[in-house]
């Protein structure tokens, strides 16, 4: 067990350095884009963990879903990022503000 | 984990694969079309939309004609019972009257992309998908199959700098809630090791009968708080709500009106699947969770809508309150809830075809090339000159929003105000009425602009067309002769809550 709370300790503190890497990075989107990527792989090493653990399969199945349907997701948010890119020339936090109240 | 599939359960996911099949074949005739240079590069967008309404009409016999039975498919991924396939039917109707709004502003917005109606036939699909699902895994999918769909549409105007710009912030945060939810599947899974909801409930019934719930332990919980703050991200509720009114005013028009109208029902109606069938026991956690989230979003979605003075930020906020009221019926979890619930989506989805076949169709005329959507609300000044009869149905949508007796508003904020009553939360009662006497306020400001205010340039709009005026003759009538016989509707929206 005790190597149990290790993995989980472990997917807890990528989780949690993805969520400070969504909003304390004040310079780059596409650490955002990485930090949301390292989100849901930590999440997925907390679901390997307990279908391990459980001696469970159905958290691996979650896992490989969750791994294919983050691909297409991260694939959609680098081409919005491209196409922003384009129109605006440059990816930093600060300049997004052209919409606010 | 034994997948095995049959023939009966093929039987039921017949609509859904007719949709997937539909997808495929459109697909191929756009692509062969488009690109031909013997027919010249055709524009198909029009064509799609008038193939959509066709298609939409045959799945229409498909579901009505389904057999009428419980029962779970895809070993207990998803789920069909009787009030589903009339959810199903008025979701399928909601979306021709959708085609039949967006059809004539493809032309005027110049969405000269065909698969501008591919996605809608595929959010459709995975609508029909979120409100059947019955396992934590196919919610996962079927979500996430909407929110890619979603931040496609939203920045499917590519050479505009708001249109990415609020994709950007749709994706950054629809991926960050995801990743929230996944978290609180995760914990739920790792604790108990049951991912199925009739397994859930069975679980959490029979915990409850020997534990308090102080004895549940704290990942569950926590799971149990992530999920639902997930939940509330997606539907933009209170103070969740940061993303919604900045991607409602860079996103085109008409894929709001899809945002507005189908998104929030249909996770109203999966976050009903799950917390009220599978963690009902629980509601003691949850109940205090929405009830939060329903004083903060009836409290900032009135009092921040008073500053605004952009028309889509300001239908932003609307249906920030909205959301608030139907968080009131969500958490007063006796039966009339969940019909009140319905009864509200219902008159909340004619209010808002409504509302956008009014805004959508006015465009204010520079010359023959030149039109441009309004933006501002002071841009409505003398509306009541220059089209009287849209300005007439704004009257009686915003009327009804506010919730002025003869019409339909009124008695769905009646219905929910009874329910809440029911389960003893008279404190929020209270609240909800005297901030929906405050709403009132901003509501009537722009009726007073609309009718009352003077302005020495008039704005000329581009002529509305046929299919609009039918949608917004549909929801303004539909309304206003409501209180003639209010039992025939809420009478049909009882049934069809109660069968299951």
């Amino acid at each position: 067990m005790i190597q149990q709370n290790y993995y989980l300790i472990l997917g807890i503190i990528m989780f949690l350095f993805g969520i400070f890497g969504i909003f304390l990075n004040r310079k780059n989107i596409l650490v955002i884009l990485i930090s949301l990527e390292l989100l849901i792989l930590a999440i997925n090493l907390l679901f390997i963990t307990f279908s391990v653990f459980l001696d469970d399969i159905v958290g691996q199945v979650f896992c490989l879903i969750v791994l294919t349907v983050a691909a297409a997701e991260s694939a959609i948010g680098l081409a919005i990022l491209v196409v922003y890119y384009r129109i605006c020339g440059n990816i930093s936090v600060e300049l997004i503000n052209l919409i606010k109240g | 984990m034994v997948i095995i599939i049959n023939i009966s359960d093929i039987y039921i996911f017949i609509p859904e694969l007719y949709l997937t099949l539909t997808v495929f074949i459109l697909l191929i005739y756009g692509i062969f079309y488009s690109t031909n240079k013997y027919y010249g590069y055709p524009i198909l967008s029009k064509n799609f939309g008038y193939l959509v309404v066709i298609t939409f009409t045959y799945i229409l016999f498909l579901i009505i004609n389904t057999p009428d039975f419980l029962s779970t498919y895809f070993p207990s991924f998803f789920f069909f019972n009787n009030s589903l396939k009339w959810i199903k039917t008025i979701f399928l109707l909601v979306g021709i009257c959708y085609v039949f709004l967006v059809i004539s502003n493809i032309s005027l917005e110049k969405l000269n992309v065909f698969e501008f109606f591919l996605l809608f036939i595929l959010s459709i699909l995975s609508i029909f998908l979120i409100i059947s699902t019955f396992d934590l895994l196919s919610i996962y999918i079927s979500l996430e199959m909407l929110n890619l769909i979603f931040y496609v549409l939203a920045t499917i105007r590519r050479t505009s700098e708001f249109s990415t710009e609020a994709g950007l912030k749709y994706f950054i945060l629809g991926v960050f809630s995801t990743g929230l939810l996944l978290f609180g599947i995760a914990l739920i899974y790792g604790c108990i090791g049951i991912t199925n909801f009739i397994d859930l409930s069975l679980f959490f019934q029979s915990i409850m009968k020997e534990k308090s719930i102080l004895e549940i332990p704290t990942d569950l919980l926590l799971g149990l708080v992530f999920i639902s703050t997930a939940f509330f991200f997606k539907l933009s509720a209170a103070p969740f709500h940061m993303w919604s009114p900045d991607v409602y005013e860079g996103t085109l028009t008409s894929i709001i009106t899809l945002f507005i109208i189908f998104t929030k029902i249909t996770i109203f109606f999966l976050f009903i699947n799950l917390f009220g069938t599978s963690l009902f026991e629980l509601f003691n956690v949850w109940q205090k969770l929405t009830l939060i989230c329903a004083f903060f979003s009836l409290f900032l979605g009135t009092f921040i809508a008073f500053a605004q003075t952009k028309f889509k930020r300001f239908l932003a906020y609307s249906s920030i309150n909205h959301v608030g009221f139907i968080m009131i019926a969500v958490s007063s979890i006796n039966y009339n809830g969940f019909y009140s619930l319905i009864f509200y989506m219902m008159i909340y989805i004619l209010i808002n075809l409504g509302i956008f076949a009014s805004l959508l169709s006015l465009r204010n005329f520079r010359n023959y090339k030149f039109n441009h959507q309004i933006r501002y609300i002071s841009e409505f000044t003398i509306l009541s000159k220059t089209h009287p009869i849209i300005a007439f149905s704004i009257l009686i949508i915003l009327f009804s929003i506010s919730g002025i007796p003869p019409i339909a508003g009124f008695f769905t904020k009646l219905i929910v105000f009874l329910t809440c009553l029911k389960s003893s939360l008279y404190s929020l009662v209270i609240f909800a009425i005297t901030i929906s006497c405050l709403a009132t306020f901003y509501y009537i400001r722009i009726i007073k602009i609309i009718y009352f205010d003077n302005c020495n340039v008039w704005l000329i709009y581009v002529p509305m067309d046929k299919s609009k005026a039918f949608v917004l003759s549909f929801s303004v009538l539909l309304l206003t002769f409501f209180c003639l016989n209010p039992n025939l509707i809420i009478n049909s929206i009882y049934i069809i809550s109660t069968i299951n």
